[in-house]
Parts: C-alpha cells; structure tokens; sequence
C-alpha cells in the first residue's frame, strides 16, 4: 500500500497540471495577446504613417486634418529618382558600408581567432576598450 | 611560435583600435585647453574653457535635462522590456514575426526614426496623433514648442527605438532562467508577482544591468532625435548635452572648437563615472 501511493501521488499531481492549463491558455493568454498586439501596433505606428504618406499623391499627403482613404500612387519615388541626386546618394552608402565592412573583418577575424585560441588579460582589455569606444560620444 | 602569432593576429586591431581611440581624445583635451577656430592653431588659454563652461546655465539645464532624460527613459525601459520579453517568451510559432516586427524599429536610423515620428505629432504635416487628440479632448498640444509636451514626445522617441533592443537582451535573459527552480517556486505556491520579482528577476540580474549601462551609456548621448524633434530645444529648456556642445561648437562655422571640447571632456567625465561600476564588473568577470 505504502509502495502504491507515490505512484498514485504522482499521477495526479500530472493529471492536475494538465487541467489547469487548458484554462490558463485563454485567460492570461487573451491578455498578453492583446497586450503584445497593441505593443507591436504601437511600435509599427510611425512605419505605417511614413508607408501610407509615401503612397499618398503630394498634395494629399501633408494635409491637415490628416487623410485617412487615398489614391495609392508611387509617384514620390519616381520624383524622387528624377529629381533629386537620390543615386549618388545610394552609391556613396554602399561604398562605405562595403569598404568599412571588409576592413573591419579583415582587421577582426584574424584577431578574434587568435583571442578565442588563447585568451588572456589582452581580452579583458579589449573588452574594455571596445566597451569605451561605445560610450564616447559622437563628437569627440 | 605561438606567441609570435598570437600578436601577429592581435596586433593590428589593437593599433587600430587604440589609435581610433587615443588620437581624437588627445586632440580633444588638447583643444579643450585652448581658444581654438577652425582652420588656426589654438592658442593655450589653460582653464578658462572649462570655467565658461561650468558656469554657463545653459550648460547647467542641459545637464540637469539630460541626466534626468537618461533616468525616466532607462526606468521605462526595464520596466516595459521586461514586459515585453515576458509576453514574447511564451509565443512559440508567432514568435519570429513578433520579433521582426518589434525589431523594425531598433534597425531604422535614429535620424530617420526620429522624423518618421515628428510627422505623427506635427499639425502642419497633419499628425494624426494631434487628429485623435483633437477629437477625443478637443484640445491641441504643441508637441514641437512647449516644454512639457516636447519632453513627452522625446521620451517616446527614445524608449521606442531603444525598447527593442532591451526587449531582446532579457527575453535573452529570459532563456537561461533554470526552470527547476521555478518549478520549485510554483510549487511552493508562489504567485506570479513574487515569481518574477524574487526568483526571475534575480536570476537576470546580468542581463539587467546590461540593458541598464547600454541605455544610460546611449540616452546621455542623445542627439538624432532632438535635431528631428525638437529645433528649438535651446529656447524651451530642452536641451540634451550632445545640442548644446553642437550649436557651440559648430555654429558660425567652427568658432569655438576650444569650448566644444571642453563640453565634450566634461562629458566624457559624466559617461565615466556612469560606467564606473560596470566597468568594475566586466574587469572582475573577465579575470575570473
């Protein structure tokens, strides 16, 4: 008798986790759901505006009080190709992003090998300078 | 030899790195003791930039602001990234996009970001944050020239594009709780505040403090969103540090360099004492 008990013990304590939890998956998960929608909703609402403005015609676009049913058109784009130097400014972002990129591992890889083989104080120093770096501000 | 090589591979980002670092903080303490104009050699004036400075009251409120910007905004931050990580820790197929989508906006530049956002508040744009608040209370805030609301608006600006980031370092965190003690918690019939107050919290101390050092470090630096957000910051007190040595030092084409540099000393002193304590704590980590 005493042998059986644990066992029985034990089978309830699963049999009453189970029911709970069926329960627990509508309550405090409408909850957090709605909760997370909001936040998402909330975090994405400057994107949406920009996205909506963007496919707005110009002269609708900037109105107040705000319009909410529109037109879509991508004419903004195209006057943005046409008009302005937007390629040259495409081009100048990628030529620094590529070359700072291929510098920055060639200078990092062989290190960082090096460092993961046998690390030593020079990590911590490393760690501390790069943590510095962070923290200087812009204009320094 | 393995040392040989070790250096051999080390060296060069070492060089670079100290170099990056130590050349412009040389040149910036150099000029910080001098009366320095674009283009000229400065001429010593010893202190006296670093007294201007700390008697200005300019200086003083941008200070004042910004610490105190640096603090609302990190206390945001843990509470609203925790709760968020919390929520997001237990999707499990939805999780992805969840993540994309918060994630939107840590990758978006702050300067971009912080445009994106001032149409949302700004009449003349046809904000249709000032739409709604019309419409509900009949009253139009003016998010751009009032101190008070222009606080509010910055403090958004900041806690949206740094909560992902926070978010993500405890959800992180999150991860390596050990789940037997919280199994052991619930089973001691803990309920769910004081599980997370006393067992999770605790157990994400780390990542914590990281979120906490990166905010402080990134706020008290703050400098996109007041140029989208907040033009006038001088005028209605709303200056962060970052404006102030901007507006003095290059204003008029770089007339007081001298001046900036010693803002910018006086800064970096800040951020230092800052990071005092983790910095203690990152050494003693790495020499375990």
């Amino acid at each position: 008798m005493s042998a059986a008990t644990p066992q029985v013990t034990a089978e309830r304590i699963m049999a009453v986790e189970d029911a709970p939890r069926r329960r627990r998956l509508s309550g405090t998960s409408i909850l957090v759901g709605g909760f997370l929608v909001l936040t998402c909703l909330a975090m994405l609402s400057p994107i949406i505006w920009t996205a909506a403005s963007v496919t707005k015609p110009t002269d609708v676009a900037f109105l107040n009080p705000p319009v909410f049913v529109w037109q879509p058109t991508l004419d903004t784009f195209v006057d943005l190709w046409q008009t302005t130097n937007f390629y040259q400014y495409v081009i100048n972002t990628l030529v620094v992003a590529v070359i700072s990129t291929a510098f920055a591992l060639v200078l990092g890889l062989p290190a960082a090998y090096a460092l993961s083989r046998a690390p030593g104080w020079i990590s911590t120093v490393l760690l501390i300078v790069a943590l510095i770096f962070r923290a200087l501000p812009r204009f320094a | 030899m393995r040392k040989r090589e070790y250096w051999a591979l080390v060296a060069p980002s070492l060089v670079v790195m100290v170099s990056l670092l130590a050349i412009p903080l040389y040149r910036t303490i150099e000029w910080s003791l001098q009366r320095v104009n674009y283009g000229d050699p400065g001429t010593f004036i010893g202190l006296e930039n670093y007294t201007s400075a700390l008697s200005d009251p300019r200086f003083q409120r941008a200070v004042v602001f910004t610490v105190g910007l640096t603090l609302v905004v990190t206390a945001i931050l843990l509470v609203l990234g925790y709760l968020l990580a919390t929520a997001v820790n237990r999707l499990r197929r939805m999780r992805p996009l969840v993540l994309g989508l918060l994630l939107l906006a840590y990758v978006i530049p702050g300067l971009v970001g912080a445009t994106m956002f001032s149409w949302l508040f700004d009449s003349n744009f046809g904000g249709p944050v000032n739409y709604f608040i019309a419409q509900l209370t009949g009253q139009d805030l003016l998010w751009f020239t009032d101190t008070w609301p222009n606080r509010v608006v910055l403090v958004l600006n900041i806690v949206w594009f740094l909560l992902p980031f926070a978010m993500l370092v405890i959800l992180a965190g999150l991860q390596s709780v050990n789940p037997e003690v919280l199994e052991a918690a619930k089973i001691d019939g803990a309920g769910t505040f004081r599980l997370h107050w006393n067992v999770i919290i605790p157990s994400v101390r780390g990542v914590i403090g990281f979120v906490i050092l990166i905010s402080l470090m990134d706020v008290v630096r703050v400098f996109d969103p007041l140029v989208a957000l907040s033009p006038q910051a001088a005028a209605i007190g709303n200056e962060s540090i970052m404006f102030y040595i901007y507006s003095v030092a290059f204003k008029d084409g770089g007339q007081q360099l001298g001046l900036g540099s010693a803002i910018n000393v006086l800064l970096i002193i800040i951020i230092g004492i800052l990071l005092v304590p983790s910095i203690r704590a990152t050494a003693r980590e790495g020499s375990r």
